[in-house]
């Protein structure tokens, strides 16, 4: 981070006595400005201020002061914005990451270009379009991917399902969801096509259908977390019950231990949730001794994929070492894979994709700039 | 003084194809030799039929582009797609030319072979057989040189004719107002539609002058045709304003444009359909502020900046709109299409421009000219194709004009033919080379 000049200080101050407060966090003078302009259109949405610009100047003042004890600008404001959607924020959330947006659009470039080209596969045998989002917190993946797909208007629909341990990010999720719907940013059958359940993908609870066959779900029954998922995706009309995926995507938490103090914001650690970020101390059971405690969740989401047949899978991770680490065990376990680089030219994603589905596609660069390889 | 010696045509061919010595005595290059269909009388024999057959770099830049058709229609198989589908209507001619020339070659090798066998009842039927399969390589050879020419750039394109008296003053003007009046019968007869733009009359003298006439032409290809029109025309003749009975050379030129504006198409300039803001995303560079450190969930400043530059155009687009980067990225990409779309269409007028400009010499002289009109002589003559026409009068009343164009037409495929030849021996020059 570089260091505070005083000449930038003086210069900002001369533009606006607030610009320095939020210099002190950012350390980008442009930065800065950027975030008065916006903190500025956030005052002056708030009507009941409209009357006095005094209150207004002192509310603005108040937000500046917040951002320089280095609160993200998301929590102030309140939402965050996620390309063409908005996500609910607040004190506690994660802040999506501009190479979380990056991800999903590349991905639905891919499928919108190169994927869904002809009325055949729009067809997709007759099912919805079906995506997993494991780790989805505060649900922005979900809510974009199910934008971006409703605008390619598939004929059978789409079915995006969201899974979060954390109970916070999943109200968050729902409410972002609501908040979109009634803003007109998605259509009303989101209510229906998208949702959040809870779920421990590291730490599945057993099923309550385990060992009763009698019942006739012998469909159910391998984790309380995979009934959940059959019974969202499942309908009457679909051939194959809810037991298969179209693509499972995921932005677990990925940051080391020593990582986590060495290498991530103070903004970060101050005000992000820890749960969203480091993986758990404890070893899950099913986890073979050699992974690191920052890949945990990989594996782990790869069953998951797995067991739902999933035609391809989609990670974000914490840099090249770690890409190549997930490229392995995706390699071992029988998927075709490849990485994507960010705009920082960080290996940032891992796909994976089954040979049969001829989902090479993936790694073709995108014809709108999505991409950066 | 030593006169060169007659060389039978026939002669100088097979001399060519033998030694290089007496390639260099010829006057015109190999290019030229080799696509000139010669008429000599023995062309039947079997030993030689070096001039029957396309060059070899001909037919090589004919098996590129069937190939290339062979393929873009095994594209249109899988995958209807309207430009694929322009491009492989455009490449049908060459591919279909190559095939019935090579199934013509093959089929005369084969005759050949059945002639020569003296055992055979076939051979004398076989041999009878072969003129007119020259005669079918011949004219699938000339189809397939035809089909190889590039159309012209604007050749679909609609047309305005302007034409203005050049030199010798009034009697100019009376001229412009014959081939004004020359063009609009033709146009008649063709039935093609057109309108009068501007017509300037110029009575300074007796009889009917023109000092400038515009006619525009919405009849679509018209330009290929009337293209050739463009130039200096000149015309010998007593005028009516002349009274001692001299006859006078004056001149008119006339300017074919192509109306490109017309039929651009529906669409917002700028928008993913503008076929000038198509942009290659290789040629973008994308910055992002601060681009450096771990990234990912160990920062969450809002790093939303974004700079775009096209490098091919040298033009940037900076943006910091929203705090989303990607939102970012996309608009700064719709402006920097719309900017790149913008500056295109400006190098695209500037071409038009300079095009009219290149088009007639301003104050075009008496010698560079296309046609004469001479009306003492009662003859019509091009000077590009060296046809004549004996009949003036119905010629400026529109009639023979069409095989006059159709003749420079012809004249004008030759020469491109020819530069084309010469521009694909350069090139496997080149290769050989390296």
């Amino acid at each position: 981070m570089p260091r505070i000049c005083r000449r930038i200080i003086s210069e900002l101050r001369s533009q606006n006595k607030l610009l320095p407060l939020l210099y002190r966090d950012n350390r980008i003078p442009e930065l800065a400005q950027f975030e008065l302009r916006t903190l500025q259109d956030h005052v002056l949405q708030r009507k009941d201020l409209i009357s006095s610009p005094r209150r207004q100047f002192k509310y603005l003042k108040s937000l500046c002061q917040r951002r320089a004890r280095a609160e993200p600008l998301d929590h102030i404001l309140g939402t965050a914005q996620f390309y063409d959607i908005e996500i609910l924020s607040g004190r506690g959330a994660l802040i999506p990451r501009p190479e979380t947006e990056s991800m999903v659009m590349r991905l639905c470039d891919g499928l919108k270009n190169y994927h869904f080209v002809n009325e055949k596969r729009r067809r997709n045998l007759g099912n919805n379009f079906r995506i997993l989002d494991l780790c989805t917190g505060s649900g922005p993946i979900a809510l974009l991917m199910a934008k971006q797909l409703y605008e390619l208007g598939l004929p059978y629909g789409i079915k995006v399902l969201g899974i979060d341990v954390s109970e916070p990010a999943l109200k968050l999720a729902t409410r972002s969801l609501e908040y979109n719907v009634r803003k007109g940013g998605l259509p009303k059958e989101a209510r229906r096509d998208v949702g959040f359940l809870k779920g421990d993908v590291l730490n599945p609870e057993p099923s309550d259908y385990g060992d009763d066959e009698d019942q006739g779900l012998h469909y159910l029954g391998k984790s309380e977390v995979h009934d959940d998922i059959k019974t969202f995706f499942s309908n009457e009309d679909q051939v194959d019950y809810g037991g298969t995926m179209d693509i499972v995507i995921a932005n677990p938490p990925y940051v080391s231990a020593t990582g986590y103090w060495e290498d991530t914001e103070r903004s970060v650690r101050l005000y992000e949730p820890e749960i969203a970020l480091v993986p758990p101390e404890k070893r899950p059971g099913n986890i073979p001794d050699d992974v690191l405690r920052e890949d945990y969740f990989y594996p782990a989401i790869e069953e998951f994929a797995a067991h739902f047949r999933s035609k391809a899978i989609v990670f974000e991770t914490g840099g090249d070492k770690q890409s190549s680490r997930v490229k392995a065990m995706l390699e071992s376990r029988g998927w075709e894979t490849g990485t994507w680089k960010d705009f920082r030219g960080i290996n940032r994603n891992v796909v994976g994709w089954r040979k049969e589905t001829g989902w090479n596609w993936l790694l073709l660069p995108s014809k709108n700039g999505m991409s950066y390889d | 003084m030593i006169r060169p010696q007659w060389v039978c045509r026939h002669c100088l061919s097979r001399a060519r194809t033998r030694t290089t010595t007496s390639r260099l005595a010829l006057a015109r290059p190999a290019s030229v030799q080799n696509i000139i269909r010669r008429q000599s009388h023995t062309s039947t024999r079997i030993d030689e039929d070096e001039d029957l057959f396309l060059a070899d770099s001909l037919l090589k830049r004919a098996k590129q582009l069937a190939t290339e058709h062979d393929v873009l229609e095994r594209q249109l198989m899988e995958d209807f797609d309207t430009k694929t589908a322009a491009r492989a209507g455009h490449l049908r001619p060459v591919s279909e030319a190559l095939k019935e020339y090579e199934a013509a070659v093959e089929n005369l090798k084969e005759l050949r072979v059945l002639a020569s066998d003296p055992e055979s009842d076939l051979s004398a039927m076989a041999a009878d057989d072969i003129p007119p399969t020259i005669e079918q390589i011949r004219t699938s050879s000339a189809a397939l040189t035809t089909s190889l020419v590039p159309r012209h750039q604007f050749a679909a394109f609609p047309c305005t004719i302007e034409i203005r008296p050049g030199t010798g003053g009034s009697e100019a003007t009376l001229f412009t107002n014959d081939l004004y009046k020359m063009y609009t019968s033709l146009l008649n007869n063709l039935r093609w539609q057109s309108s009068i733009i501007s017509y300037q009359t110029h009575n300074e003298m007796s009889g009917e002058g023109c000092s400038e006439a515009i006619i525009s032409v919405s009849t679509p290809e018209s330009y290929d045709f009337l293209r050739h029109e463009a130039g200096v025309h000149r015309v010998q003749r007593i005028p009516v304003t002349e009274n001692k009975g001299r006859t006078h050379t004056s001149t008119a030129s006339v300017m074919v444009l192509p109306k490109l504006g017309d039929d651009e198409g529906d669409f917002e300039y700028g928008t993913d359909d503008d076929p000038l803001a198509q942009i290659d995303m290789k040629d973008v560079k994308t910055d992002v502020m601060r681009a450096s450190g771990a990234g990912g969930q160990h920062v969450n400043r809002t790093e939303s900046a974004v700079r775009m530059t096209h490098i091919p155009t040298g033009i940037v687009v900076a943006i910091q709109d929203t705090r989303s980067q990607h939102k970012n990225r996309a608009l700064a990409l719709t402006i920097l299409k719309v900017k790149v779309a913008e500056k295109r269409r400006k190098e695209k007028e500037e071409e038009a421009l300079s095009m009219r400009r290149g088009v007639v010499k301003v104050g075009a002289g008496r010698s560079d000219k296309i046609r004469t009109y001479n009306f003492s002589q009662n003859r019509v003559t091009d000077h590009r194709s060296g046809q004549s026409n004996h009949d003036l009068p119905r010629l400026m009343g529109g009639d023979g004009l069409v095989e006059m164009i159709e003749g420079v037409q012809e004249w004008d495929k030759q020469r491109s033919v020819e530069v084309m030849l010469a521009l694909q021996e350069m090139e496997d020059s080149k290769k050989e080379k390296k």
